[in-house]
């Protein structure tokens, strides 16, 4: 009955495990034609003999023919001895892992049965016989492949029964240290991987770990498997004394060790071995004596097996299951390939290492800087730094960014402040010095019409200190005859990058003030710019200071012209007096003429003609002396250059025939014009004629001598030029000639050439002195042409 | 042989003054005859000898290339003695000083008076006529 109820349990735990199901189901199938064999035959029982012989016949033919066909493809069994049950974690890691190798990576189907012999809670030799039966009923014709054995306690029932259910099937085993297979002689077709039990290396952690430990308590069970244990140990152990004090619980009862381990001084050392059973015959599993053990225990614990690690134990020199299930897998599919299986030595699962719970060793205060190079810390509960390492790094990076953005803010802020501070302090500046000197700034949006102007400019045109300003509020401030001029300077042009206009506005108490409005374009076609800027200057003072200088350089070119004529008065009044001559002598020849009794009256009338022509002549001379002598007003007229030069030279007439001087002309046929001022031009030639004459007082008579020249040039301008043959001009006078009160005559006031270059510039000409070639100065005056100036007006 | 009727000669830039002063002293049935410079005047004289010169010779002082007063020392220095009247608008005492050292006989000044002309000639007349009456 006992075996029949395993048997089921067994078969139970098979079907509602998820991970055989599918395992299951090709066990069903493949069993299935047996049993379709057995449901026929007993299915048909009335059926005809010959019938039944075609049918058994087909089947049989069936039968054949699948068997030949699947030859290749017939799935390889394997039979999966686990030692314990269900319940040993170890076996089922081991199992689990080799189980799903072998799936994944045969060439071929394989099917996998699965036992658990449970030879820890039933080690007698009569439940062993009696597995062994079961087997043996249970798979009565069924062939293995191989045999995987899982646990050691598999291997002495292996050897003594497997004929009975599995003869000559190979196997291969998973667990188990070489000291557990120290009394068997293994057949040549069971080979496998070794557990590697290394006790002295689990030591050797535990006293680094507790380097101060004075106490070694060693545990194991009571179990033949747990002796086997012990007795790999004992080296081990043994040579750790008489350092430790040795204490060794192989034989308790499980409670009183409990209450034992709870009493332990901290300076001891746990080393726990398998406790499959205690010395009550208490059938245990050692995962769970590991837990229970580790709980209780007032002193650290380690142990040998992976399956402790989790349950409360500090660690030890272990190997995973998983691998010793996959390096088994390795070996059996090896043999399930084709090797000879006593080609396959037994040899030692390599993946071993030093394995830790990082929990119990918090616990215990132990020091991870203590564990010895290359150990895997398990169950290692990451810190907030480990657990969420990048986002503490993330949001550490984004903080610090922010921080630096917000520091370079500030930083800006800062900056942004002082600048702004600075920058209103230059305004101040500017606007305090653009109030001083009568300044206002103003931009002009020419898509919008809007104008800002600043207070001073607001001021100029009486404009509200606030509010809104528009061209057409600026133009209505700007007297009528200028608003054309003010609206062009202020919408700029493209062109023209920079320009000035000079307007009138009417201020507050009626008075006309000057603004210059002087306007920067920054119109820009690629940049699309739209905008006018510049300044509003109050220029009032500046035109009154022009006026009053204009009137001042009047009054002392006039007196310059009265001087010039003073000086010339002797010459002038002898012009005047040789028509008066020729007048009184006619006159008094015409009167004595008609005195007579017969007057010839032919004569009589030749000489009052003459006295006419006469008197003509001398009113030329006081005509022109009167116009140079008048003040007055500027007055811009055509004048015929040569005509005025010949004007000048007649006027000079007698100054000239008294010094000597004679005076040539080459006047340009064209007969030039020019548009200015006949008697400014007028005293700008007799200016240069007498500097002539006084340069060539000391120049002998008969080389006295004038030359004067008109001509136009193709640049078209006029050009006057006024040559002598006196002493030149010196190195040391030329660049001083035009600067006032400079002279080079004893009697002179040094303004003649000053006001010379005054006029010309103001004619938009230019003058210059300059030694000639053949000794001599030459006076070159340009002036634009009457067609130059009327282009430009 | 023909005594030629004595004449003044005229010497002046100024055409409309030779004209006018021609026709003054010919008014008077005084012959003269006039030169717009001192080279025409010079060009005009006799070589080597002292008939057909004028009785007298009106000569304006301020004149182009050679003036009157050069003119005056030319002659004089030629060994040329005519009475000379100078005609001229500089009232200037110094200018007068010097004709008359150079030997003007008068210096007057423009515009001139025709009784102050006719009176210089006619003192010229007198002192030429007393001259050639003395031994």
């Amino acid at each position: 009955m006992g075996l029949r109820a395993e048997a089921h349990q067994l078969f139970d735990w098979t079907i509602f495990n998820p991970r055989f199901l599918l395992l299951k189901v090709a066990h069903q199938t493949g069993s299935w034609f047996v049993n379709s064999g057995d449901q026929q035959s007993q299915a048909s029982p009335c059926c005809d003999t010959h019938v039944r012989k075609l049918l058994l016949a087909a089947c049989a033919l069936l039968l054949f023919m699948t068997a030949h066909c699947r030859a290749n493809d017939a799935p390889q069994r394997v039979l999966i001895l686990h030692a314990y049950n269900y319940t040993f974690p170890a076996t089922t890691a081991v199992s689990e892992v080799a189980r799903r190798q072998l799936i994944e990576r045969s060439s071929r189907p394989i099917e996998i049965e699965a036992e658990f012999l449970d030879l820890a809670r039933f080690p007698s030799e009569a439940h062993a016989a009696r597995v062994a039966q079961f087997l043996h009923d249970k798979y009565e014709g069924r062939h293995f492949d191989l045999i995987l054995s899982m646990g050691f306690g598999a291997i002495p029932f292996l050897i003594k029964y497997r004929d009975q259910f599995a003869p000559n099937v190979p196997v291969v085993f998973a667990g188990g240290t070489k000291d557990h297979f120290a009394g068997y002689k293994l057949p040549n077709d069971v080979t496998g991987v070794f557990s590697s039990f290394d006790p002295d290396k689990i030591l050797e952690l535990a006293e680094r770990l507790q380097p101060n430990a004075r106490h070694l308590m060693v545990i194991g069970g009571s179990s033949p498997n747990d002796r086997s244990w012990q007795r790999s140990a004992r080296e081990a152990i043994e040579r750790r004394a008489p350092r430790l004090e040795i204490i060794t619980r192989y034989d308790f009862s499980y409670d009183a060790l409990l209450a034992e381990v709870s009493h332990l001084p901290s300076d001891t050392i746990v080393l726990l071995l398998t406790v499959y059973s205690d010395a009550d015959g208490r059938s245990l599993i050692p995962q769970l004596v590991a837990t229970d053990i580790a709980k209780a225990a007032s002193a650290p614990v380690y142990g040998p097996f992976e399956t402790f690690l989790g349950s409360g134990v500090v660690g030890g020199y272990t190997e995973t299951y998983a691998s010793l299930g996959a390096s088994a897998a390795d070996v059996a599919l090896e043999i399930l390939s084709g090797t000879d299986p006593s080609k396959i030595a037994p040899h030692v699962n390599p993946r071993q290492a030093f394995r830790v719970d990082a929990r119990a060793m918090d616990r215990w205060g132990l020091k991870r800087t203590d564990l010895p190079p290359g150990t895997i810390v398990q169950f290692h509960e990451p810190g907030l730094w480990e657990q969420h390492g990048l986002l503490v790094v993330a949001v550490a990076s984004v903080v610090l960014i922010q921080s630096v953005l917000l520091i370079a803010l500030l930083f800006q802020r800062r900056q942004l402040r002082r600048t702004q501070r600075s920058l209103e302090e230059s305004e101040d500046r500017l606007n305090f010095a653009a109030t001083s000197m009568n300044i206002g700034f103003w931009q002009f949006d020419r898509s919008t019409g809007a104008l800002w102007v600043s207070e001073p400019g607001r001021a100029m045109f009486n404009a509200a200190k606030k509010g809104l300003w528009t061209r057409d509020s600026f133009l209505a401030a700007v007297q009528p005859d200028d608003r054309l001029l003010a609206a062009s300077a202020l919408e700029g042009n493209l062109k023209v990058h920079s320009r000035a206009a000079d307007v009138r506005v009417v201020a507050s108490g009626g008075e006309i003030r000057w603004v210059s409005i002087r306007s920067r374009s920054n119109l820009d076609e690629v940049s699309a710019s739209d905008s006018v800027s510049g300044a509003f200057v109050d220029i009032t003072d500046q035109k009154a200071s022009e006026t009053e200088a204009e009137l001042h350089r009047q009054e002392v070119a006039h007196l310059m012209r009265v001087s010039v004529l003073g000086e010339l008065s002797g010459a002038i009044a002898h012009e005047v007096n040789q028509p008066l001559t020729a007048i009184l002598s006619n006159a008094q020849a015409a009167l004595y003429l008609l005195e007579q009794d017969t007057p010839n009256l032919a004569e009589v009338q030749d000489a009052l003609r003459d006295i006419v022509k006469e008197d003509n002549r001398a009113g030329s001379v006081v005509r022109r002396l009167r116009g140079l002598l008048k003040k007055g007003e500027p007055r811009a007229e055509l004048i015929d250059i040569n005509e005025m030069i010949g004007s000048a030279a007649a006027l000079l007439r007698s100054e000239l025939i008294s010094r000597q001087v004679r005076v040539e002309t080459e006047l340009s046929a064209s007969r030039p014009t020019v548009f200015g001022d006949s008697v400014q031009l007028q005293q700008v030639l007799l200016n240069l004629i007498v500097n002539a004459m006084d340069a060539m007082a000391a120049t002998p008579e008969k080389q006295r001598r004038i030359w004067i020249c008109t001509r136009e040039t193709k640049t078209g301008t006029t050009e006057v030029i006024v040559s002598d043959s006196g002493h030149g001009i010196q190195p040391r006078d030329s660049k001083q000639l035009f600067s006032p009160f400079y002279t080079t005559k004893d009697h002179g006031l040094g303004l003649g050439l000053t006001i010379c270059s005054t006029i010309i510039r103001k004619h938009g000409g230019t003058i210059n002195l300059q030694n000639g070639e053949a000794g001599g100065a030459i006076a070159r005056v340009s002036l634009p042409s009457r067609l130059m100036l009327t282009a430009a007006q | 042989m023909v005594i030629p009727s004595p004449w003044i000669a005229i010497v002046d830039d100024d055409p409309s003054v030779l004209k006018a002063l021609s026709r003054l002293l010919r008014t008077r049935a005084i012959n003269t005859k006039t030169y717009e410079s001192a080279d025409e005047f010079i060009g005009s004289l006799p070589e080597n000898t002292t008939d057909g010169l004028p009785e007298c010779l009106i000569l304006d002082l301020q004149m182009p290339d050679m003036n009157g007063l050069e003119l005056q020392r030319y002659l004089d220095d030629a060994g040329i003695r005519i009475p000379t009247i100078v005609i001229t608008a500089h009232s200037e005492s110094d200018m007068r000083e010097l004709c008359t050292a150079a030997g003007a006989e008068a210096y007057l000044l423009k515009p001139l008076e025709d009784t102050s002309l006719l009176d210089a000639i006619n003192a010229i007349r007198a002192k030429t006529a007393r001259s050639t009456r003395s031994p």
